[in-house]
Protein backbone atom coordinates (compact mmCIF):
# COMPACT_ATOMS: atom_id res chain seq x y z
CA UNK A 1 0.00 0.00 0.00
CA UNK A 2 1.38 3.54 -0.66
CA UNK A 3 1.06 6.13 2.05
CA UNK A 4 -1.70 7.91 0.20
CA UNK A 5 -3.53 4.48 0.43
CA UNK A 6 -2.97 4.25 4.55
CA UNK A 7 -3.64 7.49 5.05
CA UNK A 8 -7.27 7.19 3.44
CA UNK A 9 -7.77 3.79 5.20
CA UNK A 10 -6.65 5.45 8.54
CA UNK A 11 -8.64 8.03 8.47
CA UNK A 12 -11.75 5.74 7.35
CA UNK A 13 -10.87 2.80 9.82
CA UNK A 14 -11.24 5.74 12.52
CA UNK A 15 -14.08 7.22 11.66
CA UNK A 16 -15.98 3.81 11.00
CA UNK A 17 -14.92 2.68 14.41
CA UNK A 18 -15.51 5.89 15.87
CA UNK A 19 -19.38 5.21 14.28
CA UNK A 20 -19.43 1.32 15.90
CA UNK A 21 -18.32 2.38 19.59
CA UNK A 22 -20.92 5.15 19.50
CA UNK A 23 -18.68 7.30 21.53
CA UNK A 24 -19.01 9.91 19.40
CA UNK A 25 -22.23 11.07 17.67
CA UNK A 26 -22.00 9.02 14.28
CA UNK A 27 -22.75 12.20 12.03
CA UNK A 28 -20.33 14.03 13.46
CA UNK A 29 -17.69 11.42 13.16
CA UNK A 30 -18.77 10.74 9.42
CA UNK A 31 -18.74 14.47 8.28
CA UNK A 32 -15.03 14.83 10.21
CA UNK A 33 -13.92 11.71 8.43
CA UNK A 34 -15.06 13.31 5.10
CA UNK A 35 -13.52 16.91 5.92
CA UNK A 36 -10.46 15.44 6.48
CA UNK A 37 -10.02 13.78 3.55
CA UNK A 38 -11.03 16.88 1.85
CA UNK A 39 -8.78 19.08 3.81
CA UNK A 40 -5.44 16.46 3.36
CA UNK A 41 -6.73 16.26 -0.64
CA UNK A 42 -7.24 12.67 -1.03
CA UNK A 43 -10.12 13.79 -3.02
CA UNK A 44 -11.08 17.34 -4.56
CA UNK A 45 -14.17 19.21 -3.61
CA UNK A 46 -15.63 18.58 -6.66
CA UNK A 47 -15.47 14.94 -7.09
CA UNK A 48 -16.72 14.56 -3.58
CA UNK A 49 -19.95 17.19 -3.86
CA UNK A 50 -20.24 16.12 -7.59
CA UNK A 51 -18.63 13.15 -8.88
CA UNK A 52 -17.06 11.60 -11.56
CA UNK A 53 -16.87 8.92 -13.20
CA UNK A 54 -14.11 7.10 -11.05
CA UNK A 55 -15.75 8.41 -7.94
CA UNK A 56 -18.90 8.98 -7.29
CA UNK A 57 -19.30 11.27 -4.76
CA UNK A 58 -22.57 12.28 -2.11
CA UNK A 59 -25.05 10.58 -4.19
CA UNK A 60 -28.07 13.08 -4.30
CA UNK A 61 -30.49 10.60 -5.37
CA UNK A 62 -30.37 8.83 -2.29
CA UNK A 63 -30.13 12.19 0.40
CA UNK A 64 -32.95 14.05 -1.48
CA UNK A 65 -35.13 10.71 -1.84
CA UNK A 66 -34.64 10.78 2.21
CA UNK A 67 -35.75 13.74 2.92
CA UNK A 68 -38.52 13.80 0.46
CA UNK A 69 -39.94 10.81 2.49
CA UNK A 70 -39.03 12.18 5.75
CA UNK A 71 -41.25 15.02 4.92
CA UNK A 72 -44.08 13.13 3.87
CA UNK A 73 -43.68 10.93 7.40
CA UNK A 74 -43.26 14.41 9.81
CA UNK A 75 -46.58 15.14 8.46
CA UNK A 76 -48.35 12.12 8.67
CA UNK A 77 -47.53 11.50 12.05
CA UNK A 78 -49.39 14.42 13.20
CA UNK A 79 -52.20 11.86 12.36
CA UNK A 80 -52.45 9.63 14.81
CA UNK A 81 -52.45 7.02 11.81
CA UNK A 82 -49.16 5.05 13.32
CA UNK A 83 -50.96 4.69 16.71
CA UNK A 84 -54.37 3.52 15.14
CA UNK A 85 -52.43 0.93 13.60
CA UNK A 86 -51.00 -0.49 16.26
CA UNK A 87 -53.84 0.21 18.68
CA UNK A 88 -56.30 -1.67 15.63
CA UNK A 89 -54.01 -4.80 16.10
CA UNK A 90 -54.45 -5.25 19.17
CA UNK A 91 -58.66 -4.91 19.22
CA UNK A 92 -58.26 -7.41 15.98
CA UNK A 93 -55.89 -9.60 17.98
CA UNK A 94 -59.31 -9.27 20.50
CA UNK A 95 -56.17 -8.84 23.29
CA UNK A 96 -54.40 -11.93 23.36
CA UNK A 97 -51.02 -11.01 23.27
CA UNK A 98 -49.39 -13.76 20.43
CA UNK A 99 -52.05 -12.66 18.20
CA UNK A 100 -51.39 -8.59 19.37
CA UNK A 101 -47.49 -9.59 18.55
CA UNK A 102 -48.02 -11.14 15.23
CA UNK A 103 -50.22 -8.28 13.76
CA UNK A 104 -48.02 -5.68 15.43
CA UNK A 105 -45.17 -7.19 13.68
CA UNK A 106 -47.14 -7.10 10.57
CA UNK A 107 -48.10 -4.08 10.49
CA UNK A 108 -44.44 -2.68 11.72
CA UNK A 109 -43.50 -4.53 8.78
CA UNK A 110 -45.92 -3.30 6.12
CA UNK A 111 -45.58 0.53 7.32
CA UNK A 112 -41.57 -0.04 7.31
CA UNK A 113 -41.61 -1.39 3.57
CA UNK A 114 -43.36 2.08 2.69
CA UNK A 115 -42.21 4.85 5.27
CA UNK A 116 -39.44 5.37 7.14
CA UNK A 117 -38.31 2.71 9.50
CA UNK A 118 -37.12 5.24 12.55
CA UNK A 119 -40.37 6.86 12.79
CA UNK A 120 -42.54 3.72 12.46
CA UNK A 121 -41.13 2.14 15.76
CA UNK A 122 -41.16 5.40 17.16
CA UNK A 123 -44.73 5.67 17.51
CA UNK A 124 -45.54 1.95 17.63
CA UNK A 125 -42.73 1.08 20.40
CA UNK A 126 -44.51 3.54 22.85
CA UNK A 127 -48.25 2.21 22.55
CA UNK A 128 -46.63 -1.29 22.65
CA UNK A 129 -45.42 -0.53 25.76
CA UNK A 130 -48.57 0.55 27.18
CA UNK A 131 -50.40 -2.33 25.79
CA UNK A 132 -47.94 -5.05 27.37
CA UNK A 133 -48.03 -3.46 30.59
CA UNK A 134 -51.79 -3.38 30.56
CA UNK A 135 -51.16 -6.99 30.01
CA UNK A 136 -49.02 -7.31 32.78
CA UNK A 137 -46.59 -9.16 29.93
CA UNK A 138 -43.00 -8.14 29.23
CA UNK A 139 -42.40 -5.40 26.80
CA UNK A 140 -38.57 -6.41 25.75
CA UNK A 141 -40.10 -8.95 22.75
CA UNK A 142 -42.80 -7.14 21.69
CA UNK A 143 -40.58 -4.32 21.36
CA UNK A 144 -37.21 -6.72 20.02
CA UNK A 145 -39.53 -8.07 17.61
CA UNK A 146 -40.63 -4.39 16.58
CA UNK A 147 -37.53 -3.36 15.38
CA UNK A 148 -36.85 -7.08 13.76
CA UNK A 149 -40.15 -6.60 11.48
CA UNK A 150 -39.35 -2.81 10.72
CA UNK A 151 -35.99 -3.99 9.22
CA UNK A 152 -37.46 -6.92 7.66
CA UNK A 153 -40.45 -5.31 5.97
CA UNK A 154 -38.30 -2.39 4.87
CA UNK A 155 -35.78 -4.77 2.84
CA UNK A 156 -39.19 -5.52 0.34
CA UNK A 157 -39.07 -2.31 -1.41
CA UNK A 158 -36.69 0.11 -2.81
CA UNK A 159 -37.89 2.77 -0.65
CA UNK A 160 -38.25 0.75 2.41
CA UNK A 161 -34.85 0.38 3.84
CA UNK A 162 -31.64 3.17 3.54
CA UNK A 163 -29.39 0.26 1.97
CA UNK A 164 -32.19 -0.67 -0.34
CA UNK A 165 -32.30 3.18 -0.75
CA UNK A 166 -28.33 3.70 -1.85
CA UNK A 167 -28.49 0.52 -4.15
CA UNK A 168 -31.72 0.92 -6.16
CA UNK A 169 -29.74 4.42 -7.12
CA UNK A 170 -25.76 2.87 -7.90
CA UNK A 171 -27.72 0.00 -9.64
CA UNK A 172 -30.09 2.26 -11.77
CA UNK A 173 -32.73 -0.51 -10.06
CA UNK A 174 -35.83 0.68 -10.11
CA UNK A 175 -38.92 0.30 -7.31
CA UNK A 176 -40.64 -2.27 -9.57
CA UNK A 177 -37.22 -4.00 -9.65
CA UNK A 178 -37.60 -4.37 -5.52
CA UNK A 179 -40.81 -4.97 -6.16
CA UNK A 180 -40.27 -8.42 -8.54
CA UNK A 181 -37.57 -9.50 -6.44
CA UNK A 182 -37.39 -8.35 -2.41
CA UNK A 183 -40.70 -8.42 -2.16
CA UNK A 184 -41.52 -12.07 -2.46
CA UNK A 185 -38.57 -13.22 -1.18
CA UNK A 186 -39.68 -10.77 1.95
CA UNK A 187 -42.97 -12.44 1.57
CA UNK A 188 -41.92 -15.47 2.44
CA UNK A 189 -39.32 -14.95 5.10
CA UNK A 190 -41.54 -12.64 6.84
CA UNK A 191 -43.36 -15.76 7.92
CA UNK A 192 -40.73 -17.69 8.63
CA UNK A 193 -39.68 -15.03 11.37
CA UNK A 194 -43.31 -14.76 12.34
CA UNK A 195 -43.15 -18.79 12.85
CA UNK A 196 -40.07 -18.80 14.63
CA UNK A 197 -40.53 -16.22 17.57
CA UNK A 198 -44.24 -18.18 17.70
CA UNK A 199 -41.75 -21.35 18.57
CA UNK A 200 -39.53 -19.58 20.69
CA UNK A 201 -41.73 -17.97 22.91
CA UNK A 202 -45.05 -16.35 21.26
CA UNK A 203 -46.68 -19.82 21.63
CA UNK A 204 -45.60 -19.70 25.91
CA UNK A 205 -47.36 -16.10 25.94
CA UNK A 206 -50.51 -16.36 28.29
CA UNK A 207 -52.30 -13.58 29.87
CA UNK A 208 -54.94 -13.20 33.15
CA UNK A 209 -58.50 -12.94 31.63
CA UNK A 210 -58.91 -9.42 33.19
CA UNK A 211 -55.71 -7.80 31.77
CA UNK A 212 -57.34 -9.00 28.35
CA UNK A 213 -60.23 -7.42 28.50
CA UNK A 214 -59.02 -3.56 29.71
CA UNK A 215 -57.34 -3.95 26.35
CA UNK A 216 -60.36 -4.07 24.94
CA UNK A 217 -61.24 -1.06 26.07
CA UNK A 218 -59.16 1.48 24.38
CA UNK A 219 -60.89 3.46 22.20
CA UNK A 220 -58.42 3.30 19.03
CA UNK A 221 -61.04 5.78 16.91
CA UNK A 222 -59.86 8.55 19.26
CA UNK A 223 -55.87 8.01 18.59
CA UNK A 224 -57.19 9.86 15.01
CA UNK A 225 -57.09 13.84 16.23
CA UNK A 226 -56.86 15.19 12.70
CA UNK A 227 -59.21 13.19 9.59
CA UNK A 228 -59.36 15.62 7.10
CA UNK A 229 -55.06 15.76 7.50
CA UNK A 230 -55.26 12.11 7.25
CA UNK A 231 -57.22 11.89 3.99
CA UNK A 232 -54.67 15.01 2.52
CA UNK A 233 -52.00 12.17 3.94
CA UNK A 234 -53.73 9.23 2.32
CA UNK A 235 -54.18 10.71 -1.00
CA UNK A 236 -49.97 12.00 -1.19
CA UNK A 237 -48.96 8.06 -0.24
CA UNK A 238 -51.25 6.57 -2.87
CA UNK A 239 -49.87 8.69 -5.39
CA UNK A 240 -46.35 8.78 -4.45
CA UNK A 241 -46.18 5.15 -4.31
CA UNK A 242 -47.98 5.08 -7.72
CA UNK A 243 -45.22 7.33 -9.27
CA UNK A 244 -42.36 5.39 -7.80
CA UNK A 245 -43.66 2.32 -9.57
CA UNK A 246 -43.98 4.11 -12.73
CA UNK A 247 -40.67 5.99 -12.46
CA UNK A 248 -38.25 3.93 -14.18
CA UNK A 249 -41.17 3.55 -17.28
CA UNK A 250 -40.88 7.65 -17.55
CA UNK A 251 -37.24 8.11 -16.89
CA UNK A 252 -37.28 10.36 -13.38
CA UNK A 253 -35.66 9.09 -10.43
CA UNK A 254 -36.86 8.11 -6.91
CA UNK A 255 -35.92 11.44 -5.42
CA UNK A 256 -37.92 13.24 -8.05
CA UNK A 257 -40.66 11.48 -7.33
CA UNK A 258 -40.27 11.80 -3.46
CA UNK A 259 -39.58 15.61 -3.77
CA UNK A 260 -43.35 15.90 -5.88
CA UNK A 261 -44.46 14.00 -3.32
CA UNK A 262 -43.02 16.17 -0.29
CA UNK A 263 -44.09 19.49 -2.05
CA UNK A 264 -47.25 18.15 -2.92
CA UNK A 265 -48.25 17.51 1.17
CA UNK A 266 -46.63 20.59 2.11
CA UNK A 267 -48.69 22.54 -0.33
CA UNK A 268 -52.20 20.51 0.98
CA UNK A 269 -50.67 20.83 4.81
CA UNK A 270 -51.04 24.52 4.61
CA UNK A 271 -49.46 25.52 8.12
CA UNK A 272 -45.81 26.61 8.14
CA UNK A 273 -43.20 23.98 6.75
CA UNK A 274 -40.69 25.24 9.69
CA UNK A 275 -41.62 22.54 12.16
CA UNK A 276 -42.13 20.05 9.26
CA UNK A 277 -38.47 20.88 8.03
CA UNK A 278 -37.17 20.61 11.62
CA UNK A 279 -38.44 17.61 11.81
CA UNK A 280 -36.62 15.92 8.82
CA UNK A 281 -33.79 13.63 9.97
CA UNK A 282 -30.42 16.18 9.55
CA UNK A 283 -27.84 14.53 11.61
CA UNK A 284 -28.98 10.92 10.01
CA UNK A 285 -28.88 13.35 6.32
CA UNK A 286 -25.16 14.93 7.33
CA UNK A 287 -24.17 11.11 8.16
CA UNK A 288 -24.73 10.20 4.98
CA UNK A 289 -23.19 12.51 3.35
CA UNK A 290 -19.87 12.27 5.17
CA UNK A 291 -20.02 8.52 4.57
CA UNK A 292 -20.16 8.86 1.08
CA UNK A 293 -17.17 11.52 0.74
CA UNK A 294 -15.47 8.68 2.53
CA UNK A 295 -16.36 5.90 0.57
CA UNK A 296 -15.26 8.36 -2.87
CA UNK A 297 -11.64 8.64 -0.73
CA UNK A 298 -11.09 5.45 -0.52
CA UNK A 299 -12.38 4.41 -4.55
CA UNK A 300 -10.08 7.27 -5.65
CA UNK A 301 -6.97 5.74 -4.16
CA UNK A 302 -7.66 2.75 -5.24
CA UNK A 303 -8.56 1.46 -1.73
CA UNK A 304 -11.49 -0.24 -3.28
CA UNK A 305 -10.15 -1.73 -6.43
CA UNK A 306 -7.70 -3.59 -4.04
CA UNK A 307 -10.44 -5.12 -2.12
CA UNK A 308 -12.30 -5.90 -5.16
CA UNK A 309 -9.59 -8.10 -7.03
CA UNK A 310 -8.85 -9.38 -3.29
CA UNK A 311 -13.03 -10.21 -3.78
CA UNK A 312 -12.53 -11.79 -6.95
CA UNK A 313 -9.55 -14.11 -6.33
CA UNK A 314 -11.30 -15.27 -3.11
CA UNK A 315 -14.08 -16.51 -5.60
CA UNK A 316 -12.63 -17.22 -8.34
CA UNK A 317 -14.62 -14.59 -10.19
CA UNK A 318 -17.52 -16.90 -9.67
CA UNK A 319 -20.81 -15.06 -9.52
CA UNK A 320 -22.47 -17.02 -7.12
CA UNK A 321 -20.09 -17.32 -4.74
CA UNK A 322 -19.75 -13.61 -5.15
CA UNK A 323 -22.94 -13.12 -4.08
CA UNK A 324 -23.06 -15.39 -1.15
CA UNK A 325 -19.67 -13.85 0.11
CA UNK A 326 -20.91 -10.61 -0.28
CA UNK A 327 -24.52 -11.76 1.29
CA UNK A 328 -22.84 -12.70 4.19
CA UNK A 329 -20.01 -10.23 4.56
CA UNK A 330 -22.91 -7.73 4.49
CA UNK A 331 -24.77 -8.76 6.98
CA UNK A 332 -21.92 -9.61 9.68
CA UNK A 333 -20.12 -5.57 8.30
CA UNK A 334 -23.52 -4.12 9.19
CA UNK A 335 -23.78 -5.84 12.71
CA UNK A 336 -20.23 -4.26 13.14
CA UNK A 337 -21.01 -1.08 11.98
CA UNK A 338 -24.12 -0.42 10.81
CA UNK A 339 -26.32 -1.01 7.61
CA UNK A 340 -25.86 2.28 6.31
CA UNK A 341 -22.15 2.67 6.59
CA UNK A 342 -21.85 -0.82 5.37
CA UNK A 343 -23.93 -0.39 2.21
CA UNK A 344 -21.73 2.69 1.32
CA UNK A 345 -18.92 1.06 1.37
CA UNK A 346 -20.03 -2.06 -0.61
CA UNK A 347 -21.92 -0.34 -3.25
CA UNK A 348 -18.61 0.97 -4.49
CA UNK A 349 -17.07 -2.50 -4.22
CA UNK A 350 -19.85 -4.27 -6.49
CA UNK A 351 -18.95 -0.75 -8.76
CA UNK A 352 -15.54 -2.11 -8.99
CA UNK A 353 -16.45 -5.44 -9.33
CA UNK A 354 -18.62 -4.23 -12.51
CA UNK A 355 -15.61 -2.20 -13.89
CA UNK A 356 -13.12 -5.48 -13.61
CA UNK A 357 -16.23 -7.77 -15.50
CA UNK A 358 -17.14 -5.53 -17.93
CA UNK A 359 -14.58 -2.70 -18.53
CA UNK A 360 -17.70 -0.42 -18.21
CA UNK A 361 -20.13 0.63 -15.99
CA UNK A 362 -23.18 1.43 -17.72
CA UNK A 363 -26.26 0.00 -17.13
CA UNK A 364 -26.13 -2.76 -19.07
CA UNK A 365 -23.27 -3.51 -17.10
CA UNK A 366 -24.20 -3.36 -14.05
CA UNK A 367 -27.10 -5.48 -15.14
CA UNK A 368 -25.63 -7.85 -16.54
CA UNK A 369 -26.01 -11.55 -15.41
CA UNK A 370 -22.66 -11.66 -13.40
CA UNK A 371 -23.58 -8.66 -11.64
CA UNK A 372 -27.16 -8.15 -11.01
CA UNK A 373 -27.28 -10.67 -8.66
CA UNK A 374 -24.52 -8.48 -6.44
CA UNK A 375 -26.88 -6.01 -5.85
CA UNK A 376 -29.38 -8.44 -4.59
CA UNK A 377 -27.13 -10.43 -2.10
CA UNK A 378 -25.74 -7.04 -0.89
CA UNK A 379 -29.71 -5.72 -0.70
CA UNK A 380 -30.84 -8.85 1.40
CA UNK A 381 -27.50 -8.76 3.34
CA UNK A 382 -27.39 -5.54 4.75
CA UNK A 383 -30.92 -4.80 5.46
CA UNK A 384 -31.73 -8.15 7.13
CA UNK A 385 -27.91 -8.18 8.35
CA UNK A 386 -29.41 -5.13 10.36
CA UNK A 387 -31.02 -7.08 12.86
CA UNK A 388 -27.62 -8.87 13.71
CA UNK A 389 -26.89 -6.67 16.38
CA UNK A 390 -28.10 -3.68 18.21
CA UNK A 391 -26.26 -1.04 16.09
CA UNK A 392 -27.16 -3.19 12.66
CA UNK A 393 -29.92 -0.59 11.53
CA UNK A 394 -31.14 2.96 13.43
CA UNK A 395 -34.64 0.85 14.95
CA UNK A 396 -32.64 -1.07 16.79
CA UNK A 397 -31.51 1.61 19.12
CA UNK A 398 -34.66 3.32 19.06
CA UNK A 399 -36.60 0.75 20.25
CA UNK A 400 -34.24 -0.33 22.74
CA UNK A 401 -34.15 3.65 23.92
CA UNK A 402 -38.12 3.23 24.63
CA UNK A 403 -37.50 -0.15 26.05
CA UNK A 404 -34.76 1.21 28.63
CA UNK A 405 -37.16 4.51 29.52
CA UNK A 406 -40.09 2.42 30.30
CA UNK A 407 -37.91 0.44 32.87
CA UNK A 408 -36.93 -2.73 31.17
CA UNK A 409 -32.92 -2.23 29.56
CA UNK A 410 -32.12 -4.12 27.23
CA UNK A 411 -28.44 -4.75 26.67
CA UNK A 412 -26.30 -5.45 23.52
CA UNK A 413 -25.75 -9.05 24.35
CA UNK A 414 -29.78 -9.60 25.50
CA UNK A 415 -30.85 -7.99 21.48
CA UNK A 416 -27.61 -10.73 20.22
CA UNK A 417 -30.19 -13.48 22.23
CA UNK A 418 -33.22 -12.20 19.61
CA UNK A 419 -30.82 -10.51 16.48
CA UNK A 420 -28.16 -13.55 15.67
CA UNK A 421 -30.41 -16.45 15.42
CA UNK A 422 -33.29 -15.00 13.73
CA UNK A 423 -31.05 -13.10 11.14
CA UNK A 424 -28.82 -16.53 10.70
CA UNK A 425 -32.71 -17.69 9.63
CA UNK A 426 -34.02 -15.31 7.65
CA UNK A 427 -30.42 -14.70 5.63
CA UNK A 428 -30.89 -18.62 5.26
CA UNK A 429 -34.09 -18.48 3.58
CA UNK A 430 -32.78 -15.74 1.33
CA UNK A 431 -29.71 -16.99 0.34
CA UNK A 432 -32.04 -19.70 -1.04
CA UNK A 433 -34.56 -17.57 -2.60
CA UNK A 434 -31.22 -16.03 -4.33
CA UNK A 435 -29.66 -19.27 -5.24
CA UNK A 436 -32.95 -20.01 -6.89
CA UNK A 437 -34.13 -17.19 -8.62
CA UNK A 438 -30.20 -15.91 -10.07
CA UNK A 439 -27.27 -18.43 -9.04
CA UNK A 440 -28.51 -21.85 -10.40
CA UNK B 1 -38.48 48.51 43.93
CA UNK B 2 -35.83 45.68 44.61
CA UNK B 3 -35.92 42.38 44.94
CA UNK B 4 -35.54 42.68 48.50
CA UNK B 5 -38.98 44.15 49.27
CA UNK B 6 -41.09 41.13 47.10
CA UNK B 7 -39.14 38.25 48.05
CA UNK B 8 -40.53 35.60 49.96
CA UNK B 9 -37.64 34.98 52.48
CA UNK B 10 -38.90 31.92 55.16
CA UNK B 11 -37.77 29.76 51.31
CA UNK B 12 -39.09 26.11 52.21
CA UNK B 13 -36.83 23.27 50.85
CA UNK B 14 -36.57 19.78 50.74
CA UNK B 15 -34.05 17.36 51.13
CA UNK B 16 -32.53 15.23 47.96
CA UNK B 17 -33.03 12.20 49.80
CA UNK B 18 -36.67 12.83 50.04
CA UNK B 19 -39.20 10.84 48.08
CA UNK B 20 -41.63 12.24 45.44
CA UNK B 21 -44.33 11.02 47.09
CA UNK B 22 -42.76 13.61 50.03
CA UNK B 23 -41.89 16.14 47.59
CA UNK B 24 -45.59 16.30 45.98
CA UNK B 25 -47.46 16.13 49.57
CA UNK B 26 -45.40 19.30 50.24
CA UNK B 27 -46.02 20.61 47.24
CA UNK B 28 -49.73 20.65 47.51
CA UNK B 29 -49.89 21.13 51.26
CA UNK B 30 -48.46 24.77 50.78
CA UNK B 31 -49.71 25.13 47.69
CA UNK B 32 -46.37 25.98 45.23
CA UNK B 33 -45.53 24.94 42.42
CA UNK B 34 -41.98 24.54 43.25
CA UNK B 35 -39.36 24.24 46.13
CA UNK B 36 -35.50 24.51 46.21
CA UNK B 37 -33.86 20.95 47.04
CA UNK B 38 -31.07 21.25 49.30
CA UNK B 39 -28.10 18.71 50.39
CA UNK B 40 -27.12 17.44 54.11
CA UNK B 41 -24.94 20.64 54.07
CA UNK B 42 -28.28 22.70 53.28
CA UNK B 43 -26.40 23.92 50.00
CA UNK B 44 -29.25 24.39 47.45
CA UNK B 45 -28.68 21.91 44.55
CA UNK B 46 -31.49 21.90 42.44
CA UNK B 47 -35.57 22.37 42.19
CA UNK B 48 -38.31 20.23 42.11
CA UNK B 49 -41.82 21.04 40.96
CA UNK B 50 -45.22 19.81 39.95
CA UNK B 51 -43.65 19.70 36.05
CA UNK B 52 -41.03 17.51 37.01
CA UNK B 53 -43.65 15.27 39.39
CA UNK B 54 -45.49 14.98 36.31
CA UNK B 55 -42.21 14.00 33.24
CA UNK B 56 -41.87 11.44 36.26
CA UNK B 57 -45.06 10.06 35.35
CA UNK B 58 -45.43 10.65 31.64
CA UNK B 59 -41.66 9.56 30.19
CA UNK B 60 -40.43 11.38 27.25
CA UNK B 61 -40.88 8.86 24.67
CA UNK B 62 -44.77 9.50 25.02
CA UNK B 63 -44.51 12.99 24.12
CA UNK B 64 -45.46 12.21 20.35
CA UNK B 65 -47.75 10.10 21.13
CA UNK B 66 -52.02 11.00 21.72
CA UNK B 67 -53.36 9.15 24.41
CA UNK B 68 -56.88 9.94 24.01
CA UNK B 69 -57.38 6.67 23.58
CA UNK B 70 -56.96 5.62 27.16
CA UNK B 71 -60.59 4.41 28.67
CA UNK B 72 -62.03 5.80 31.95
CA UNK B 73 -60.95 2.67 33.69
CA UNK B 74 -57.37 3.10 33.46
CA UNK B 75 -55.12 4.34 35.74
CA UNK B 76 -53.25 7.68 34.83
CA UNK B 77 -50.96 5.74 32.52
CA UNK B 78 -50.59 1.69 31.96
CA UNK B 79 -47.21 2.19 30.88
CA UNK B 80 -45.97 3.98 34.43
CA UNK B 81 -46.23 1.67 37.03
CA UNK B 82 -47.23 5.13 40.00
CA UNK B 83 -46.46 2.93 43.28
CA UNK B 84 -42.70 2.59 42.20
CA UNK B 85 -42.71 6.08 41.23
CA UNK B 86 -43.82 7.19 44.35
CA UNK B 87 -40.63 5.58 45.91
CA UNK B 88 -38.28 7.77 43.32
CA UNK B 89 -35.96 9.73 45.33
CA UNK B 90 -36.15 13.72 44.71
CA UNK B 91 -32.48 13.91 43.50
CA UNK B 92 -33.03 11.54 40.74
CA UNK B 93 -35.49 13.36 39.23
CA UNK B 94 -34.76 17.00 39.90
CA UNK B 95 -33.67 19.68 37.71
CA UNK B 96 -30.02 20.92 38.46
CA UNK B 97 -29.91 23.52 36.51
CA UNK B 98 -29.98 26.48 38.89
CA UNK B 99 -32.82 29.06 38.86
CA UNK B 100 -31.54 32.85 37.76
CA UNK B 101 -29.46 34.44 40.77
CA UNK B 102 -30.37 38.11 41.52
CA UNK B 103 -29.43 40.56 44.37
CA UNK B 104 -31.92 41.57 46.67
CA UNK B 105 -31.27 45.34 45.07
CA UNK B 106 -32.00 44.30 41.62
CA UNK B 107 -34.82 46.35 40.57
CA UNK B 108 -38.22 44.02 39.73
CA UNK B 109 -38.61 45.46 36.48
CA UNK B 110 -35.33 43.71 35.91
CA UNK B 111 -36.19 40.31 37.32
CA UNK B 112 -39.66 40.56 35.23
CA UNK B 113 -37.44 40.87 31.77
CA UNK B 114 -35.04 37.80 32.78
CA UNK B 115 -38.34 35.67 33.44
CA UNK B 116 -39.87 36.63 30.25
CA UNK B 117 -36.64 36.46 28.72
CA UNK B 118 -35.37 33.00 30.21
CA UNK B 119 -39.17 31.50 30.50
CA UNK B 120 -38.05 30.73 34.48
CA UNK B 121 -41.01 30.74 36.87
CA UNK B 122 -39.14 31.79 39.38
CA UNK B 123 -35.59 33.51 40.72
CA UNK B 124 -33.07 33.06 43.49
CA UNK B 125 -32.39 35.62 45.91
CA UNK B 126 -28.94 35.70 46.66
CA UNK B 127 -26.71 37.31 49.90
CA UNK B 128 -22.96 36.90 50.35
CA UNK B 129 -23.47 33.49 48.70
CA UNK B 130 -26.49 32.47 50.52
CA UNK B 131 -30.34 31.13 49.15
CA UNK B 132 -32.13 34.76 50.86
CA UNK B 133 -35.76 34.34 48.93
CA UNK B 134 -37.60 33.18 46.07
CA UNK B 135 -39.34 35.81 44.30
CA UNK B 136 -42.17 33.99 41.88
CA UNK B 137 -44.03 35.27 39.06
CA UNK B 138 -46.63 35.76 41.48
CA UNK B 139 -44.33 37.90 43.32
CA UNK B 140 -44.07 40.25 40.67
CA UNK B 141 -47.50 40.56 39.27
CA UNK B 142 -48.79 41.85 42.94
CA UNK B 143 -46.15 44.21 43.22
CA UNK B 144 -47.15 45.09 39.68
CA UNK B 145 -50.65 45.74 40.22
CA UNK B 146 -50.48 47.12 44.18
CA UNK B 147 -49.13 50.63 43.13
CA UNK B 148 -51.48 50.53 40.07
CA UNK B 149 -54.41 50.14 42.70
CA UNK B 150 -53.23 52.85 44.98
CA UNK B 151 -52.41 55.17 42.97
CA UNK B 152 -55.70 54.52 40.57
CA UNK B 153 -57.31 58.09 40.12
CA UNK B 154 -60.73 58.58 41.74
Amino acid sequence: MTAVQLLACGIFLAAYILIASERVDKSVASLTGATLMLLVRLLSQEEAFHGTDVVHGVDWNTILLLVGMMIVVAITKETGVFEWMALKSAKVARGRPWAILALICLVTAVISALLDNVTTVLLIAPVVVILCRTLEVSAVPFLVCCALSSNIGGTATLIGDPPNIMIGSAGHLTFLDFLKVDLPIIALVFPIFLLAIWAAFGRKLHVDERHRLRVLEFDESKAIHDWPLLRKCLIVIVLTLAGFTIHGAVGLEPATIALAGACLILILYGKSPVKVLEEVEWPTIFFFMGLFIMVGGLVKVGVISMMANAAISLTGGSTPALAILLLWFSALFSGVVGNIPATVALISLILDITHSVHGAGNVQALHSPEILPLWWALSLGACLGGNLTLVGAPANAIVVGISGAAGHPVRFVEFLKYGVPLTLLTLVVAMGCLWVAFLR
Amino acid sequence: MVARDIMTSEVVTIGEQATAREAADLLLRLRYDAVPVVNAAGDAVGIVSYEDLIRLALPEYLDDVDLSFLPASAPFLPAVDAAAICDVQVASFMRRDRMPEVSPEEPVAEIARIMLRDNVRRVAVMEEGRLAGIISRGDVVRAIVSPLMTCSPG
